[in-house]
């Protein structure tokens, strides 16, 4: 292959073998971040509908080692969302990331639910169904109460 | 530990093993590996993958001689007596002998030539009688039936 390769010019050379890396896509959720809401409070249906998608501007992670602009969110984290033109705390509810830990599933989309400060969700129900370990961590004990379907 | 099925090819998932997926109407996909993963993904159906169990079920593959050999029933010969027959004139009759039918075969033979003999000879009988005394032998009458002249059908003209 390579005696191949400086026999012929250096445009083939490039084809054959790529001269770059490339990772799989990781799907994390952080800054700029394109979000589904799925409560049924009224900001989440007209946000959806809204000619922006709803979209992460901030994350909140207690031990992050990471820098300011690569914060990452994943699920069951809480974010800052841009709604309809207003900011809006949220937490993950669902991700696109493949996640190695057991009966932790992946969704589709990436989807969200809406809070106040205090971290009670502003809808009743959510239409989506949400992670099990909801159930057991405290701080997520409330949006598992107005969940309809676990996974 | 809960074993799962994967929902495309139907092997068990053991801990460790699988992927769930939550796609966007709600439904949980539970996958064994990548290779059913992206299977259904490019929407392939497994009843028309040829390894998957759902495959071999719906053409009958491997289990189903297993079934049937299961299922044969044995039917139970019972012994058991007849109304107007008891069980002991059924053995009667199936334990006589060659011989002993075929002697009644000929006296039955023997007892119908007798009786069409004397019917013969009885006959004879009438009919010299007949012929002495000059009356006609009386033949059965006829019966006629009280057939209804057929009319118009009523109810068939449409």
């Amino acid at each position: 292959m390579n005696i191949l390769g400086k026999l012929l010019p250096t445009t083939i050379d490039f084809i054959t073998y790529r001269s770059f890396s490339m990772t799989v896509p990781l799907y994390h959720l952080q800054k700029v971040s394109r979000v589904h809401v799925v409560d049924n409070s009224k900001l989440a249906l007209d946000g959806n509908v809204y000619k922006r998608m709803p979209r992460i501007i901030h994350c909140y992670k207690k031990n992050n080692n990471l820098t300011r602009t690569r914060l990452t969110a994943g699920l069951g984290d809480k974010v800052l969302l841009a709604i309809k033109g207003q900011m809006k705390k949220a937490i993950i509810v669902g991700c696109q990331q493949r996640i190695r830990k057991p009966n932790v599933p992946q969704f589709d989309k990436n989807n969200v639910v809406l809070i106040d400060d205090d971290g009670n969700p502003i809808g009743t129900r959510i239409l989506a169904p949400i992670p099990a370990f909801f159930r057991t961590r405290g701080d997520l004990a409330k949006i598992a109460a107005i969940a309809t379907t676990f996974v | 530990m809960k074993l799962e099925i994967c929902n495309y090819s139907g092997y068990k998932i053991y801990p460790g093993h699988g992927k769930r997926v939550v796609k966007i109407d709600g439904k949980v996909h539970i996958y064994l590996n990548s290779k059913c993963q992206r299977s259904a993904d490019m929407r392939r159906n497994p009843r028309r993958v040829t390894w998957t169990v759902y495959y071999r079920r719906k053409h009958k593959k491997g289990a189903a001689e297993q079934e049937v050999k299961k299922r044969t029933r044995r039917n139970i010969k019972f012994q058991r007596a007849i109304t107007g027959v008891t069980w002991n004139e059924i053995l009667a009759k199936r334990n006589q002998q060659p011989e002993f039918r075929k002697a009644q075969r000929q006296d039955a033979i023997n007892a119908a030539k007798q009786a069409k003999k004397t019917k013969a000879l009885q006959k004879k009988a009438v009919q010299s009688a007949v012929l002495k005394s000059g009356k006609p032998v009386k033949k059965p009458e006829k019966i006629q039936k009280n057939i209804p002249k057929a009319g118009p059908k009523k109810g068939t003209q449409r």
